[in-house]
């Protein structure tokens, strides 16, 4: 378990405001240490097997034709357990982590959070209902605890962009996907472009067997003055 | 098991599929390792709980350690809906304390998150999941040079078409573009989705 210097707490806790729960809006923490109780289905498996390897297929490639051949890993797991563990909320990121606090509210009702049930389809996979809220990352990772002025920072930085938000949320979501929208036409446009370039190279009527363009060449040949059959070129 | 020949499966998420019923790759899917991880919203607005829920398939079924470059992928109208809740972040990374060209109208920069995860926004993604892509797991077989475009005996990429009753030239032109590249996923409970969201007003 890693400590949060003094100061950088106090820091949080006098910029960030706390919670109706007394505690602070915003904290930072060791990702390791970030654990959360859930239940479910565990497979474990052991030790040493890659992701394929815990009961996924290994391709091979054919010897002597093209493709690939497959198998199942034989591998099974070691057990298979129904329990609540204490896991890492974030076992993907390593470091400090900056996380806000968010009301009960935010993560639905409490129906809605029982209702996503392990592979069992009885136990509810969530653990417990957050009744006082909880933490989410937002900021980070850092190898080292970032000094508060930086914290300061990403605060201010997150709390302009919500309170200075414009429009509805209706209004919002159409300016995003104006933005998406015009990222298409401009992707649209230089397409176009390259495939006219192409165009003008590569499928020209001088290469082209159709009719059409054996009446176009007929015709180009007729004019320059040359009378005999003009092929492919 | 050879992989079959066929083509039904380039450009398409397949493997992305928590169906338990037809094949994948000729393998039953009432077999539960051929299924992929998935979470119903049933018509419901992206939420948390949904997400997370389907993070937790993936480690509950593999362990901790398969969750590790997945990242999500979905439309530009899911992520918004995401970032009006909240828990996005936005950061504008600054390099010799100079602020980049951000030109506050085109998104890209910066990109958003989910826990930390990075959002692939694709505007030809289907509006209503969200999915867990591992690209580490997907695999590809490459039964030719490909892709180019296929020429005729003559050496035209665009030819005439005849009408094969009567085998005269109509007046139809093709051309035929040929990819011989299919994609795999080597362990499908690797990968999960929240499928059946809502779609965000004004999409």
């Amino acid at each position: 378990m890693h400590v949060v210097p003094k100061e950088t707490s106090k820091f949080l806790l006098r910029f960030g405001g706390e919670n109706p729960f007394g505690k602070p809006n915003w904290r930072v923490i060791v990702s390791a240490d970030r654990l959360v109780r859930e239940a479910g289905v565990y497979r474990d498996w052991a030790d040493g097997l890659s992701t394929t390897e815990r009961g996924g297929l290994n391709f091979t490639p054919s010897k002597d034709v093209p493709g690939m051949n497959f198998q199942r890993y034989d591998n099974k797991p070691i057990r298979v357990v129904t329990e609540i563990r204490e896991v890492q909320k974030y076992p993907d990121i390593e470091g400090w982590l900056l996380e806000k606090w968010w009301p009960a509210s935010q993560y639905g009702t409490r129906d809605e959070w029982y209702s996503y049930k392990a592979a069992d389809g009885i136990t509810p996979m969530l653990g417990a209902y957050p009744e006082d809220g909880d933490y989410e990352f937002l900021f980070g990772p850092w190898p080292k605890i970032p000094p508060v002025s930086e914290l300061q920072t990403f605060i201010s930085a997150y709390s302009a962009q919500i309170a200075n938000k414009r429009g509805t949320p209706e209004s919002r979501a159409r300016e995003y996907m104006l933005r998406f929208e015009y990222l298409r036409l401009q992707a649209e446009e230089k397409r176009k472009t390259e495939y006219n370039a192409w165009f003008r190279d590569e499928l020209s009527p001088m290469k082209s067997g159709s009719l059409e363009a054996s009446r176009w060449r007929q015709e180009l040949a007729k004019r320059v003055g040359r009378r005999s059959h003009v092929g492919i070129e | 098991m050879t992989i079959p020949h066929k083509t039904t499966w380039r450009n398409k998420s397949d493997f992305h599929n928590t169906s338990t019923t037809g094949t994948y790759l000729g393998i039953n899917r009432t077999q539960n390792y051929v299924v992929a991880n998935g979470v119903a919203a049933g018509g419901a607005p992206i939420s948390l709980p949904m997400l997370r829920a389907a993070l937790n398939r993936v480690k509950q079924s593999l362990g901790a350690g398969a969750l590790k470059s997945q990242v999500w992928h979905t439309h530009p109208s899911q992520s918004q809906a995401y970032e009006e809740m909240g828990f996005a972040k936005q950061e504008i990374l600054m390099s010799s304390g100079k602020m980049p060209g951000f030109d506050g109208l085109t998104p890209g920069t910066p990109s958003l998150t989910i826990a930390g995860r990075e959002i692939l926004e694709n505007i030809h993604a289907d509006q209503t999941r969200i999915d867990l892509m591992a690209f580490g797991s997907w695999g590809k077989v490459v039964w030719g040079k490909s892709p180019f475009w296929f020429k005729n005996r003559a050496g035209q990429w665009v030819f005439q078409i005849y009408d094969p009753s009567t085998g005269n030239p109509t007046a139809n032109e093709g051309c035929y573009y040929l990819d011989m590249r299919q994609y795999f996923v080597d362990n499908p409970q690797e990968i999960s989705s929240v499928t059946g969201l809502k779609v965000p007003v004004y999409n």
